[in-house]
């Protein structure tokens, strides 16, 4: 009984004490934050870029593509382990908008009513969110926009990256979308890539007028910036990359989804089956070199960093909670040294050496409990409200800690992982207790006398 | 010297129950390079409701007799007899729980915890001898009990006061109830008027000798000062590391 009123006293009239659970309460916030930060950063960054891409991708080496993809497609589709495919083409190109926004951008054509089932592309629109589409609007009279065209409504469709088109956060993190965005047109500069020799036709530039018809937002700060995303027919008709007499039709990639449950890299072995079998089949290894990837491997340079840069934040965090633990025990070595005399006056009324390093850790244990929980509030309140935080930092004192353009994403990842945050506040609690636990030794081993007479 | 070792171990009239008894204590200290004996073969019997007082002058090794056989100190040699054991042969749990229940310490410096309160620093015996539910479900009666001591020696008005606002006779007499809380066998009193004036001094001796008298109380009391010493049943001298009667 006598250790847990102390504790509590110590608790309560030691202002010593109260630097400790500051200190762990301070720890253990700023653990939780920065992990949480890093710890959803890396998650967003598996999740987002998943989200952009199939579980299995089957991937040329070159500009130039590959053929008989409609075949492969077919046969893959065929497999009970995939739930759908879509062929998807990638380049780069010049764009004018409104003759307001000249830029390279990267080019994506996809079906898109294919692409949304493999991919979550289509929760990254923003009015074709329920309905993904290039169709134009009925309610927009395309004709009679200037450069008023009575073919305006033939032009096909263009979703952009809301960066393209300058879609940012203001000062509140609200999103600005610029007014008549979807009256606007763009025209599309793209060189066509040959299926012969070095493949990219400088000579030969197509340049296509589209109607803006939504913006995507995978918060994918490389996606938003610097792509649009057009019809694959389009984009394939004017890369050159359609069938022409003898030359078949061609696309970059291939994206696939696993059906839920499969293990994509068990899908990968029998997808690559009917790729290598196609391939050898029409004897084009040579010229058209296909990889067969997991998207895991296919981002593998990307995740390898970033898994690189987690070791690294959890070896910091091993030195932090070192320091938090050699903090704990000086400050527990003081309380020790000041409290000798309490020590001998609780032995002399017969407290016993273990109960007298139970005081000490114990007390030690409620700290950690104490500040741990403290943290935990604290790093919760950051981590929940972290963007409005950053967004005031940015706008009070000029500060800008997250810049999409470093860390890929234009929010701050602000969701606590339970698990995380549970072992976080274990460690603070142990940390706590073995920072106590040589100054409690110590204090079990005092001689009464000696303690009584300190001074 | 014969003579007075049995002057030491004589009964005395009505009190022949043997609650202590000390033999051939040895205990020594070392200074730097050299080693001082303090008590050398010490012999020592203590009756039931007997109040001793061991005067001396200072440095003779009072206090260390006191705390030895108080268990809060063990001997180089010697056996110290409480309750048929050897208390030097004791375990330290089974030290500390003679010095919880079986014996009660006042020290000079009256050595009360600064974070608890009167009526907390009075319990706090009772919370050591009981775990957490033990005392929960007797805490009234402890409670009670703690009140009755505070009460009896003028401090019921005190219980919610810390120490540092008590008077040193105030505090001395916080310290007489803590170590009675336990009812202990024994009580231990280390010169505990060495640091009152004179008036209180004389308060707190009648405070013990009040708990002799009515309460049949054993003490053992350790001061220099002769006129107090005067008051016990038995005043015994520690010169050159033994007890002797003193001669008035």
């Amino acid at each position: 009984m006598y250790k847990l009123h102390l504790i509590f006293k110590y608790l309560r009239k030691r202002r010593i004490a109260w630097v400790s659970l500051l200190a762990v309460t301070l720890c253990t916030a700023m653990v939780i934050v920065v992990l949480s930060v890093m710890g959803g950063w890396l998650r967003m960054f598996r999740a987002s870029f998943h989200g952009l891409t199939g579980d299995v991708i089957v991937e040329s080496r070159s500009l130039t593509g590959f053929p008989f993809y409609q075949q492969m497609l077919g046969d893959i589709e065929k497999l009970p382990e995939v739930e759908a495919a879509a062929p998807v083409i990638r380049t780069f190109g010049l764009i004018n908008i409104r003759n307001v926004i000249r830029d390279g951008v990267q080019v994506i054509g996809f079906p898109i009513d294919q692409i949304v089932k493999v991919n979550d592309f289509g929760a990254s629109l923003n009015r074709k969110k329920n309905h993904p589409s290039f169709s134009l609007y009925d309610d927009v009279p395309y004709e009679l926009i200037p450069p008023a065209n009575k073919d305006a409504r033939k032009r096909p469709g263009m979703i952009v990256g809301a960066g393209v088109v300058g879609i940012r956060k203001d000062g509140e993190g609200k999103l600005e979308v610029p007014p008549g965005l979807y009256e606007a047109w763009a025209s599309l500069t793209l060189l066509g890539i040959s299926g012969e020799g070095s493949g990219l036709d400088v000579g030969d530039k197509e340049v296509t007028p589209y109607w803006i018809v939504d913006y995507s937002r995978t918060q994918v700060w490389q996606y938003d910036s610097k792509t649009v995303y057009v019809p694959f027919a389009q984009v394939q008709k004017d890369l050159h990359m359609d069938a022409f007499g003898e030359e078949p039709a061609r696309t970059h990639d291939i994206q696939i989804k696993v059906k839920p449950g499969i293990d994509p890299a068990a899908a990968k072995i029998k997808i690559k089956a009917i790729v290598d079998r196609i391939v050898t089949e029409h004897d084009i290894s040579f010229k058209y070199p296909i990889a067969v990837e997991t998207w895991e491997e296919s981002q593998a340079m990307w995740l390898g960093a970033i898994e690189n840069e987690k070791s690294l934040m959890t070896f910091l965090f091993g030195l932090i909670s070192i320091v938090a633990i050699f903090m704990i025990f000086c400050i527990f070595y003081m309380i020790v040294q000041e409290k000798t005399k309490d020590i001998g006056i609780v032995k002399s009324v017969g407290a016993t050496n273990a109960g007298v390093a139970g005081i000490f850790l114990g007390y030690g244990f409620a700290i950690g409990l104490v500040g741990g929980g403290m943290g935990l509030g604290v790093g919760y309140l950051i981590v929940r409200y972290i963007n409005e935080l950053h967004t005031w930092m940015g706008r009070a004192l000029g500060i800008v800690i997250w810049k999409p353009e470093v860390y890929a994403f234009d929010t701050i990842p602000n969701t606590i992982n339970r698990t995380e945050v549970l072992v976080i506040v274990a460690v603070a609690v142990v940390s706590s207790v073995v920072g106590a636990l040589v100054p409690a030794t110590r204090a079990a081993r005092m001689n009464p006398i000696e303690a009584l007479r300190w001074e | 010297m014969k003579q007075k070792m049995s002057q030491l171990t004589a009964p005395i009239s009505g009190k022949t129950v043997t609650l202590l008894s000390v033999a051939g204590l040895y205990k020594s200290f070392r200074m730097g390079d050299s080693v001082i004996s303090v008590l050398k073969g010490l012999d020592l019997t203590v009756k039931s409701g007997e109040f001793i007082a061991i005067e001396g002058r200072s440095g003779t090794g009072k206090s260390t007799l006191l705390h030895i056989m108080g268990a809060l100190d063990v001997a180089d040699s010697g056996r110290i007899e409480y309750a048929d054991r050897n208390i030097a042969d004791l375990s330290g749990n089974a030290r500390s729980r003679l010095r919880n229940t079986e014996f009660g310490f006042v020290f000079q410096f009256y050595h009360l915890l600064p974070e608890l309160n009167v009526l907390e620093n009075v319990l706090i015996s009772a919370m050591v001898e009981h775990s957490v539910r033990g005392f929960l479900s007797r805490r009234s009666d402890l409670r009670e009990r703690a009140i009755a001591l505070l009460k009896q020696f003028g401090l019921e008005n005190r219980l919610k006061h810390r120490p540092s606002h008590l008077s040193g006779g105030e505090r001395q007499r916080v310290a007489i109830a803590r170590a009675l809380m336990n009812r202990p066998k024994v009580l231990f009193a280390d010169e505990p008027t060495g640091n009152l004036d004179v008036e209180t001094g004389r308060q707190i001796m009648g405070v013990l000798e009040k708990l002799h008298q009515q309460q049949s109380q054993t003490i053992i009391m350790v001061t220099h000062d002769r006129t107090l010493a005067r008051q016990a049943d038995r005043v015994l001298v520690l010169k050159h590391g033994k007890l002797e009667n003193a001669e008035f």
